[in-house]
């Protein structure tokens, strides 16, 4: 018989061969995935990356740079640093900030909000020069907790690694707070929307702000006790003492503005500052000082009147709408006119009606140019505003770096450090 | 009737040679595993021992009011000495010695500090080997402190 000497078919050669490389690039895959997994555990939050880009963040804290108002819903990051220099438009404005993160080798380094979302959503549809795909992909897979009100870096550094810290220098992956909280300090404080305790602000984003007949919002500073009107969107924590220093006029000279300054201005800023013996821990802060109408209806158009004119400083007092935001009864005390009419009732929804009546605001009312003070008609104003002496309740901003411990009860305030 | 007929020479040195193209691809690549396994361990332990001597040093700084001076191979941090001892292959942080992990060497080493005004910062660096280590391993952490 004919001997069949015939070799592979076209066919058996062809799935033979698919097999083998259909194989080898499974294989390939899987490779791959491993070798790329490898180099993100080591490139993605490494040691000397979080500890360089805590520096930054301790660098812009101690030094009062405040990014967070920068940031808008269309562009919601500020560049810190690129390409070997701090953002001097963002206010960074002296040469050790390029002299420190040079040492460090950065690339690139942001500042965006806590949440996010925000920025992982401008980068998947928006094109951008300072947001390499590199950097991206390492946003895209960054997956935290919100620090409320901290906001938070990012870094690409030349070595092609990258970092992420909570601006209260909280690492990458921080614990799973308790629902509806803030944490304040290292403190968590929840979220309330009934009863005494911490509400979200509803006039500004990111502010939470204390309401009721006595929320626990006492807290011990320069050995007195004070207590915390408002947690803002930089994470400065406002408050003011729980009882007045003096009875004295808001001025002598015949100033109309608290940057005039006041009397009482100077007074605050100079010979009080200096009797507190944690002053390191207050920020010079932007304080609203608008005029206001003293018996309003609208506190939308307040809050923005008082917001229209700032004043920069370290020690002032409460704007009117904080007295009325720090009730809880919103339908009878929502407004300046409203508390004038439901005065008595209202005293008992509002912890700062602990502290009596005739005590001065920071505002002064746009007919008299005449400051405001809370009075039990509401507010009120004088005509002869050199001759007139109210209680003088100070108000503090301590910085967004503070560590809390305590629970802010009466008997166990929250203490600083 | 009966096909008796083995393979043919061709046939075998196909066959052996897609084996062997297949085996050096499978080996290659569990070397290239144990390599990155070898590597991923030893930079796991460096980092380790790295993130306790930067808590060490971020803790012997004050937020604000730091004292720091550095010469050499020693820097004196509000009264602790952080030294780097490179024959020993170990940081010493207020009289607590921090080793290297097994097989690591310590280089070699920069230690300095730079203020301007208040704003000051503590850099340190230490260049680290290992024959487990494809390349070099550089710790490089500059520290932010007020003065």
């Amino acid at each position: 018989m004919k001997k069949d000497n015939r070799g592979f078919l076209l066919a058996e050669s062809l799935v033979v061969s698919t097999f083998v490389l259909t194989v080898l690039i499974l294989l390939y895959i899987q490779f791959s995935n491993l070798t790329t997994n490898y180099k993100n555990s080591y490139n993605y939050n490494n040691v000397e990356s979080i500890y360089d880009l805590s520096s930054v963040a301790n660098y812009l804290q101690t030094n009062n740079y405040d990014l967070s108002t920068k940031l808008t819903q269309a562009l919601p990051y500020v560049v810190v640093y690129k390409d070997g220099s701090c953002n001097m438009d963002a206010g960074i404005i002296d040469n050790f900030c390029d002299n420190l993160i040079n040492k460090m080798d950065a690339k690139t380094i942001i500042y965006t909000y806590s949440d996010i979302s925000i920025i992982k959503k401008y980068i998947s549809t928006k094109e951008d020069n300072n947001i390499n795909q590199k950097f991206r992909d390492f946003i895209s897979k960054v997956e935290t907790n919100v620090v409320q009100n901290k906001g938070r870096l990012f870094a690409e550094f030349n070595n092609d690694t990258y970092a992420t810290i909570a601006m209260d220098n909280q690492l990458y992956i921080e614990e799973t707070p308790e629902e509806n909280t803030i944490t304040v300090g290292g403190v968590n404080i929840p979220i309330v929307t009934e009863n005494d305790g911490l509400y979200a602000d509803s006039f500004e984003t990111g502010k939470y702000t204390y309401k009721g007949a006595n929320p626990n919002n006492y807290i011990n500073f320069s050995g007195e006790t004070w207590r915390i009107i408002s947690i803002n969107s930089d994470g400065t924590l406002k408050i003011m003492r729980s009882q007045n220093i003096a009875n004295m006029p808001w001025d002598t000279e015949g100033v109309s503005t608290w940057n005039a300054p006041a009397t009482l201005n100077t007074y605050l800023n100079s010979t009080y500052l200096q009797t507190l013996s944690e002053q390191s821990q207050i920020t010079s802060h932007n304080w609203p000082i608008g005029t206001i109408n003293y018996n309003n209806n609208d506190l939308a158009s307040q809050i923005t009147s008082e917001n229209s004119t700032n004043w920069n400083g370290k020690v002032g007092l409460i704007a009117p709408s904080e007295y009325i935001r720090a009730n809880t009864n919103n339908v009878e005390c929502g407004t300046a006119s409203l508390i004038s009419t439901n005065y008595n009732k209202c005293i008992n929804t509002n912890w700062m009606s602990s502290l009596g009546t005739y005590w001065w605001t920071i505002s002064h009312a746009n007919a008299s140019f005449s400051p405001i003070f809370i009075h039990s008609g509401g507010f009120y104003y004088d005509t002869d505003v050199l001759g007139s002496s109210r209680n003088v309740v100070p108000v503090v901003y301590l910085n967004s770096n503070i560590t809390l411990t305590g629970s802010g009860t009466q008997t166990d305030p929250y203490k600083i450090g | 009737m009966k096909n008796n007929k083995g393979f043919t020479v061709i046939e075998l040195i196909a066959s052996f040679a897609l084996t062997m193209v297949i085996t050096v691809f499978l080996f290659e690549v569990l070397i290239e595993v144990k390599d990155t396994f070898a590597d991923t361990s030893v930079k796991t332990s460096i980092q380790q021992q790295a993130s306790i001597i930067s808590k060490n040093i971020e803790n012997s700084l004050t937020p604000v009011g730091s004292s720091v001076s550095c010469s050499g191979s020693t820097c004196n941090i509000n009264g602790k000495t952080l030294q780097i001892n490179q024959s020993n292959n170990r940081v010493t942080i207020g009289g607590q010695h921090f080793n290297m992990p097994d097989t690591v060497s310590i280089k070699s080493y920069a230690l300095n500090n730079t203020c301007d005004g208040t704003n000051c910062y503590l850099y340190v660096q230490m260049t680290l080997d290992s024959g487990n280590l494809r390349k070099e391993y550089n710790f490089d952490v500059t520290y932010y402190y007020s003065s």
